[in-house]
């Protein structure tokens, strides 16, 4: 699957119509299920055919409905779509259909994206592998099956890498934009928090949640957040948030690095694989090359962020699925279940701890940020863990492999910055490298201009996974 | 050293352990693994005890740039 940018040009050129690109996407969706690939959990197959039908006569005359017209796209099973049940991974929640979009579903629609379905997740966003035992099973790394894909947007993720669709929508409670996109070699963003509004997807009810795009290109990406940023009257998380600036995001595209202050905190790199740190210091210093300067930080609560985050979202999950827990405990996956049930033994002193810790990263990363525009991390701190068979049976708890990927990601979600995440290299030629970069608050811009320098000077790129369709 | 990665019937036997009554237990060797004890054990400014009635928890809404006085 082509981006959303070059579908468009074929699109308009005559080259290819949406009717033709949704009938490929929904083939590609199908034989990779059929290949233990399987990235949808409910699908809609029939009203996206009927949509992109209507699409290819709005083309043939002339007139798109927006930039993502005919564009198929899948959302992250959380997230409400009209006329699809939203079970959150889950499977005792409702298998009836929801009655309206999600706001950001809703204004994908409007911009003409055709919805083929939801993605498989990890259960209640509960978890950074993406391992599934329910259903579906778990997605599998289309560059490596033995490998988890990241979670908990894992089905977004696995699908727009294995090349079925150019764009997904996520959500990132601690990462789960971020991960699994960086495990699959795909890029994702983490928007300013209340950029995006979370009306339509009950699981971001806490304090750490976000919704964000996978994508297979930096414009996408940036088109993707001029598509859903803004108020949408509902969401009390976006209220007060700045007016969407789509042109700012587009300019960024082309506006190169040159003059950017890259902040780094060499102990926390310290921490990564030496492969993944690697992978990272070359996109960094092919972002140098381009004119951007390195600085040295401090950041020293990042190294508890882990922590903080554990405490934070496990315990607000705690809270939020509560009665969920005491009805529906029995199904639920064994790991998220052990969440949850730990989730109730936290107690407020530790919560309220954390909070103190989260207010002083929050200082500590905007010291940082006065002299630079961005700070630089790898995205996690090892590649895709191992796929084991025995973790499909009721699910996994891999306290170290979890320590590694949230490593550095629960930064963004605690501080609410923005956080993008490139795809750098493959360890062993097979395992894909994310390498992050967050910004000062609601300047998503910056980190789309240097993403979209990693990826114009090859320094970041898709590469072709060993399950793709073309 | 790090716990090896739990699935199956031990991972259920931790499960049933947690929601028992040595679940303070297991929950004190969780925080441990998780990186949840050593911030906890991170000592607090006398400024940055949070009044949860007095100073919202979580990330309040960045003001927009326009107004802006500091990134946090």
């Amino acid at each position: 699957m082509s981006t959303v940018s070059t579908l468009r040009e074929r699109f308009r050129s005559g080259e290819s119509t949406p009717a033709a690109e949704v009938e490929r996407a929904i083939g590609a969706l199908r034989h990779a299920a059929s290949r233990g690939h399987a990235t949808i959990r409910d699908g809609c197959f029939e009203r996206a055919m009927r949509e992109a039908e209507a699409a290819t006569l709005r083309w043939k005359a002339g007139c798109p409905l927006g930039p993502f017209d005919g564009a198929p796209t899948a959302v992250k099973d959380e997230c409400d779509v009209e006329g699809l049940p939203t079970r959150a991974g889950t499977v005792y929640r409702s298998a009836l259909p929801v009655a309206r979009d999600a706001t950001a579903v809703a204004r994908l629609r409007a911009a003409g994206a055709v919805v083929l379905g939801k993605t498989v997740q990890h259960e209640l966003g509960l978890g950074a592998t993406g391992i599934s035992p329910h259903e579906t099973k778990t997605p599998r790394n289309p560059h490596d099956p033995s490998r988890v894909p990241g979670g908990s947007s894992s089905g977004s993720a696995v699908a727009v890498a294995m090349g079925a669709i150019p764009f997904a929508v996520a959500s990132d409670g601690g990462g789960s934009v971020r991960i699994p996109a960086a495990l699959c070699g795909v890029w994702g963003l983490k928007p300013t928090w209340g950029r995006v509004p979370n009306t339509g997807d009950d699981n971001l009810n806490g304090t750490v949640g976000h919704l964000g795009p996978i994508a297979r290109s930096v414009e996408d990406v940036a088109e993707f957040l001029a598509i859903t940023a803004g108020h949408d009257g509902r969401c009390p998380v976006s209220e007060g948030s700045p007016d969407p600036d789509p042109a700012a995001w587009r300019r960024a595209l082309t506006r190169g690095v040159k003059g950017l202050k890259i902040a780094v905190d060499d102990s926390e790199w310290a921490d990564a694989d030496p492969t993944v740190a690697f992978l990272c210091d070359e996109a960094l210093r092919a972002l140098e090359r381009e004119g951007a300067t390195r600085v040295k930080v401090k950041v020293p609560t990042a190294r508890h962020a882990g922590g903080i985050g554990f405490v934070t979202m496990v315990a607000e999950a705690a809270m939020g699925h509560a009665e969920e827990w005491e009805r529906h405990r029995e199904v639920m996956s064994a790991d998220v279940r052990l969440a949850l049930s730990l989730g109730r033994l936290m107690s407020s002193r530790e919560y309220l701890h954390m909070q103190a810790l989260r207010q002083r990263l929050r200082r500590e990363m905007a010291e940082a940020l006065t002299g630079a525009e961005l700070y630089a991390t790898p995205t996690t701190a090892v590649a895709a863990p191992p796929l084991r068979p025995a973790a499909e049976v009721c699910g996994e708890s891999d306290q170290a492999s979890t320590n590694a990927l949230v490593r550095f990601t629960f930064l963004g979600n605690l501080t609410g910055l923005p956080a993008g995440t490139a795809p750098v290299g493959r360890q062993g030629g097979h395992a894909p490298v994310g390498f992050q970069l967050t910004g000062r608050p609601w300047d998503e811009a910056t980190v789309l201009a240097a993403m979209a320098a990693m990826e114009r000077s090859g320094a970041a790129r898709v590469e072709q996974p060993a399950v793709f369709y073309p | 050293m790090q716990p090896p990665p739990l699935s199956g019937r031990a991972l259920r036997a931790v499960v049933s352990v947690v929601e028992g009554p040595a679940g303070a237990a297991a929950y004190a060797l969780v925080k441990r693994e998780a990186g949840i004890a050593a911030a906890l054990e991170l000592p607090l400014e006398a400024h940055e005890g949070p009044p949860p009635s007095q100073r919202p928890i979580g990330p309040a809404p960045y003001a927009p740039p326009s107004t802006r006085e500091g990134a946090a």
